[in-house]
């Protein structure tokens, strides 16, 4: 072998075990916020709902968590259900994980009762110890959204009454937002995967 | 073979092939039904119905013409969330194409993988009889 390919080949041998790897942690999204003069990453406000068995949850309650999150609205009709889809997938994913929940948000509390989210939820065949369903005040939970990196309006011309994106956020025991993905692109699903294991190997170590 | 008939059949090889037959059918689905239904059929469990394999699309059906119509909640005491939205709007073409499209996709088969198709005056007979 000539001494220009030995190189190449080490090179490419060197690259393709350090992607092999894959040991990269997760970046923290969002700007960093200086907190009495340190520097934090960006962080989802305090919270407070009740789920669909009427029990308060916030942020707290899911600090021994990582968890996904999204928002949506039970009577929504245009991308919704597609995105729920995508959650249903994630869940069975996890399914049998203790360390992953999941949380949706309604932005329709006005409809969106306990009772509600909790016909939702067995309808979709779902435990309230795995996936919670949150409904709590609007206004604050259309603010909420933006810590999420989820845009969301109340706009009365979009179809259900409420215009927002069907991002799907993963949040660590913290509260840091650590990787998100589409709920209306199922491919963008598997590597969203690979993230909630790789966050969940954080805490193992 | 005719060089006309080889014409003829390679014709129609490619217009079964390229599926061209369902193109303003399909289109409509994705717009209108795929959000609710998924673009498989496969519905979100007991949220929204399957398409594949249900009652409505085994054999001829005017029931689906009235579903797609009038919107269907075959829940009259609202326990259940399920409600599927109406489509007054759509013509009589595009119900066609839409329908059979429906059957081609998701419908029951006979034996030898044949399905049923309804063509505009069944669409529109039906369509008549499900007006409210
Ligand atoms: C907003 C969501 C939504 C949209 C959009 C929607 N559907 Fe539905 N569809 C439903 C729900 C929910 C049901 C179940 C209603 C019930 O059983 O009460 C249903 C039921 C049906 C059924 C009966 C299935 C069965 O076996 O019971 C058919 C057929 C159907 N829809 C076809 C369509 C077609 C075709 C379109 C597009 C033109 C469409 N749907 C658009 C939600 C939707």
């Amino acid at each position: 072998m000539r001494p220009v390919n030995l190189m190449l080949f080490t090179m490419l041998v060197f690259i393709s075990c350090k992607s092999g790897e894959d040991k990269a942690p997760l970046p923290f999204l969002g700007n960093k916020a200086l907190v009495n003069g340190v520097e934090t990453p960006h962080k989802i406000r305090p919270f407070n709902y009740l789920n669909q068995d009427s029990m308060v949850t916030n942020n707290d309650s899911l600090a021994d968590y990582v968890y996904i999150a999204d928002f949506f609205f039970t009577s929504c009709p245009s991308i919704c259900p597609r995105v729920m889809k995508q959650m249903l997938r994630l869940h069975d994913e996890f399914k049998n994980e203790p360390g992953v929940k999941l949380v949706s948000f309604t932005l329709d509390p006005k409809r969106d009762n306990v009772a509600k989210l909790a016909l939702y939820a067995s309808n979709l065949d779902v435990k309230s110890d795995k996936w919670l369903f949150l409904t709590g005040d609007k206004d604050f939970t259309l603010d909420l959204a933006d810590d999420y990196f989820v845009a969301a309006l109340e706009d009365p011309t979009a179809p259900g009454g409420f215009d927002h994106s069907g991002k799907i956020i993963l949040v660590d025991k913290k509260g840091h937002v650590r990787s998100f993905c589409e709920g209306t692109e199922p491919e963008t699903i598997p590597p969203f995967i690979k993230d909630v294991r790789t966050l969940l190997n954080e805490y193992k170590k | 073979m005719s060089i006309k008939n080889s014409i003829l059949l390679s014709f129609c090889f490619f217009s079964v092939t390229c599926g061209s037959t369902f193109t303003q059918g399909e289109r409509i689905y994705t717009s209108l039904c795929a959000n609710c239904h998924m673009d498989d059929g496969s519905g979100l469990n007991k949220l929204i119905p399957a398409l594949k394999g249900s009652k409505y699309l085994a054999g001829k059906n005017n029931d689906i013409v009235c579903i797609i119509r009038n919107g269907f909640n075959s829940d009259s005491l609202g326990l259940t969330m399920k409600s599927m939205p109406a489509h007054q709007k759509m013509t009589n073409v595009e119900m066609t194409n839409l329908v059979n499209y429906l059957q081609d996709e998701f419908g029951a088969r006979d034996e030898f993988g044949a399905r049923d198709e309804m063509n505009m005056d069944e669409i529109e007979i039906a369509s008549t009889r499900c007006k409210k």
